[in-house]
């Protein structure tokens, strides 16, 4: 769920420029999946553009890195749009004290580039403290509009907690998609 | 992430505490993958978590006043005909992107696997694929949704015994909120 | 009560007197004597009132705070000075509305008594008048809590309804009599958000499988909800939420990720015109969502701006991946609906995340960067001030 994501305007594209110019993992990446040819899972979502869809991830994944989890393109973050609670005191799963997990949220997929296999992720939201701030981050991977709210990040979360206050958000894995 | 735990599917368990993040319970977990710790989810489950698992949970379980709880649920809604014909003419399920044979497993999963039991103990015949593909021909569309569910589920109550859980969602979920005004037709 | 005063409290009350006495000249009271019976004095050399409020001009560009993290509340700025004219309180996850003649202000929001916690109230909050003060608020059954978008509030074009979109418990539409300051009906819109209105009381809403839902009132007041056929490929190509629409005209133009323009004439029956490709108008190839196709894509937090009389439609484009249709546009493209065609590319001093166009003869074209209102010439493209702003949520200008 995205709310200042436009204060750290700044430092969310550096970060986005960060993650585009690790060449070196990419180069290595993209070899790797010439020679392998991976079987790519399809998911629902994604079955009606297998025709056009060369095998190879997704924009978002091309400049995904699996292993710092406070920077906007860790690998799970395809779809995520709010503050990291990585940031914030919690972690990837977890909220930061004080706030609460919400059981609601949007469901994404996102491509985890060291086995080029989809997962799906919970974005679900920790609620109650006034907004986190930090860590901006707006990915927006397959997201849908409001209207088709189980794909959407710009509704609170908030649902079955104490509180409507958004505080950061979490990318929770739920599965590996066969 | 915790490591999955072997767990048969569809065995009924207590819900955790609301602090721990439950990645996967019994009803998704079904089978893992080896020495990953993630589970691998079958491609029925896939499209319940893609199509309505960020509203209804990972576990059919979210907030009950403002979502439909599906957890134990859903299997009640079989025992009357026009149960069963509600939760297909419902526009999220009528009307979403599924082809009629996947959404028909879907439904079936729903129902069997995540809704169990049913009410009454009665067994009740699997949604077939003609009959989603015919429910799903009329969805429920017009105003005065959430009215209708009540009267339905009214009547799975006094006629099947179904839970009283089932008249939480729609309940006025906060102080100040009114509840919604009748149908037009 | 004591016949003569305590020795000190008689020195310090003769004190007193004197002061006063000294400062007003009433040497009656340093006798202990009561004053004279007149005015009473008026110290101050100004008064201290409200500076008027005549509504939102024709120039005048009205926007909310994207959160309360920044101050919240809505905000006037003058197109022609590039100042703050008027301001007014909201709480977070706020949409407002101006009525027709532009002197009433509906702001529809949502408290809880602790803040964070307690008691929930949503209202719809009046500010009018000519100091634009609060005029009480209507209670509205519930509302959708989300990041700013522009259409889930909206009033109809005479200003005599209005519309709030909701959430809880399933999506619903209440229709709110202004004048009696009464919610007369929530209309229920399964499977559908957003509202965009039409005539006297009917509204439209996006559907999640690519539809219309079309709700009209018959002449007791009762709502009916009606689909129409799916329009566009709601999993591969989404209509925008905040694609633009013509109240008076019932002209809507729902624009997709990929740049598709839908026409459609809202109605009981709306017609559906044949859509086209911003791309395709600017002599490229349409954009699609295919991994690593780099294109220039419509995006940001309010990335259309219509102007009626001139049919033209304003909408700021980035060059990027599929699905950045949030990302800010680095220029504003200009297109005439009825030809096709485009018109004019502008940059933008700084990526922009809202545009907006004034409905006058000589229009201003405003364009919204994350700190920065920037005003421009609506023909030329030419940028003529700017000032610093709060980082802002919606945009209403007048004459919409």
């Amino acid at each position: 769920m995205r709310r200042s994501e436009l204060d750290n305007w700044g430092e969310r594209l550096t970060r986005r420029l960060a993650g585009r110019l690790s060449r070196r993992s990419m180069l290595s990446r993209l070899g790797a999946l010439l020679v392998a040819a991976p079987a790519f899972p399809l998911l629902p979502v994604q079955r009606a553009r297998a025709a056009d869809a060369p095998a190879a991830g997704t924009d978002f994944s091309r400049n995904a890195q699996t292993h710092d989890d406070t920077a906007c393109n860790y690998w799970r973050y395809c779809g995520i749009d709010g503050n990291l609670c990585s940031c914030c005191g919690g972690g990837v799963h977890s909220c930061p004290p004080g706030s609460q997990p919400s059981p609601t949220s949007w469901i994404g997929s996102c491509i985890n580039p060291d086995d080029q296999r989809a997962y799906l992720i919970a974005y679900r939201d920790c609620c109650g403290p006034n907004e986190c701030n930090k860590c901006s981050c707006l990915n927006t991977d397959h997201a849908m509009p409001i209207y088709r709210p189980q794909a959407n990040n710009h509704v609170i979360w908030c649902f079955g907690t104490n509180s409507f206050e958004y505080h950061c958000s979490m990318a929770v894995l739920v599965g590996l998609a066969q | 992430m915790t490591p999955g735990i072997g767990r048969a599917a569809g065995r009924g368990r207590a819900l955790l505490p609301a602090l721990a993040l439950v990645l996967c319970g019994p009803a998704v977990c079904a089978a893992h993958g080896p020495g990953t710790g993630v589970s691998r989810l079958t491609p029925v489950q896939v499209a319940y978590l893609t199509s309505c698992g960020g509203c209804h949970g990972v576990e059919g379980v979210s907030a009950p006043q403002a979502v439909p709880t599906l957890r134990h649920l859903t299997g009640s809604f079989l025992c009357t005909r026009q149960g069963r014909e509600f939760l297909v003419r419902l526009p999220d399920v009528a009307l979403s992107s599924l082809s009629n044979r996947m959404l028909t497993k879907v439904m079936n999963w729903v129902v069997f696997d995540l809704g169990a039991p049913a009410a009454g103990g009665r067994a009740a015949r699997p949604y077939t694929v003609a009959e989603v593909a015919r429910l799903r021909s009329e969805p429920l569309t017009q105003t005065g949704l959430t009215p209708y569910r009540d009267r339905v589920v009214a009547g799975l109550q006094a006629r099947c015994g179904a839970p009283a859980a089932l008249s939480v969602y729609g309940a006025a979920y906060g102080p100040g909120a009114t509840p919604g005004v009748q149908p037009t037709s | 009560m004591k016949k003569t005063a305590h020795p000190a409290s008689r020195a310090a009350g003769a004190a007193l007197s004197l002061l006063i006495g000294a400062g007003l000249g009433a040497t009656a009271w340093a006798s202990g004597q009561a004053p004279p019976a007149k005015s009473p004095p008026v110290l101050q050399s100004e008064t201290a009132g409200v500076t008027p409020f005549a509504g939102l001009s024709a120039h005048q560009i009205s926007y909310s705070a994207l959160d309360g993290l920044e101050g919240g509340g809505v905000r006037v700025i003058d197109g022609d000075t590039a100042r703050l004219v008027a301001s007014v309180y909201s709480s977070q996850y706020a949409n407002f509305e101006w009525s027709p003649d532009h002197r009433t202000l509906y702001v529809s929001e949502t408290y809880w008594a602790l803040g964070n916690r307690g008691k929930r109230e949503d209202v719809l909050s009046i500010y009018g008048g000519p100091t634009l003060s609060n005029q009480g608020e209507i209670p509205l059954p519930g509302r959708l809590i989300s990041d700013p978008k522009t259409h889930t509030f909206a009033l109809s074009a005479d200003g005599h309804y209005g519309y709030v979109y909701s959430f809880q418990p399933a999506p619903a539409v209440s229709v709110i009599d202004l004048p009696a300051r009464k919610v007369l009906t929530s209309v229920e819109i399964p499977g559908c958000g957003l509202v965009f209105p039409f005539g006297p009381r009917g509204f439209a809403s996006l559907c999640a499988d690519g539809s219309l839902a079309v709700a009209d009132a018959n002449a007791q007041g009762q709502y009916k909800v009606r689909r129409t056929k799916r329009f566009f490929d709601v999993m591969n190509d989404p209509v925008m939420d905040e694609s633009a629409a013509d109240e008076r005209s019932g002209l809507a133009l729902f624009v997709t990720y990929d740049g598709w323009v839908h026409p459609v004439h809202l109605a009981d029956t709306p017609r559906f015109g044949k859509p086209w490709s911003i791309e395709q108008a600017a002599g490229m190839s349409p954009a699609t969502s295919q991994v690593g196709q780099i294109t220039w894509r419509p995006g940001g937090q309010v990335p259309f701006a219509y102007e009626p009389s001139r049919h033209r439609l304003f909408v700021l484009m980035h060059e990027g991946a599929p699905w950045t249709f949030e990302e800010p546009g680095s220029e504003i493209w200009v297109l005439d609906v009825r030809t096709r065609a485009l018109l004019h590319r502008w940059a933008v001093p700084q990526s922009a995340y809202l545009v907006a166009v004034t409905a006058d003869a000589h229009p201003l074209l405003f364009a919204l960067s994350q700190q920065w209102l920037w005003v421009m010439n609506a023909q030329s493209g030419t940028v003529q001030r700017a000032t610093q702003i709060v980082t802002p949520g919606l945009v209403r200008v007048g004459g919409e």
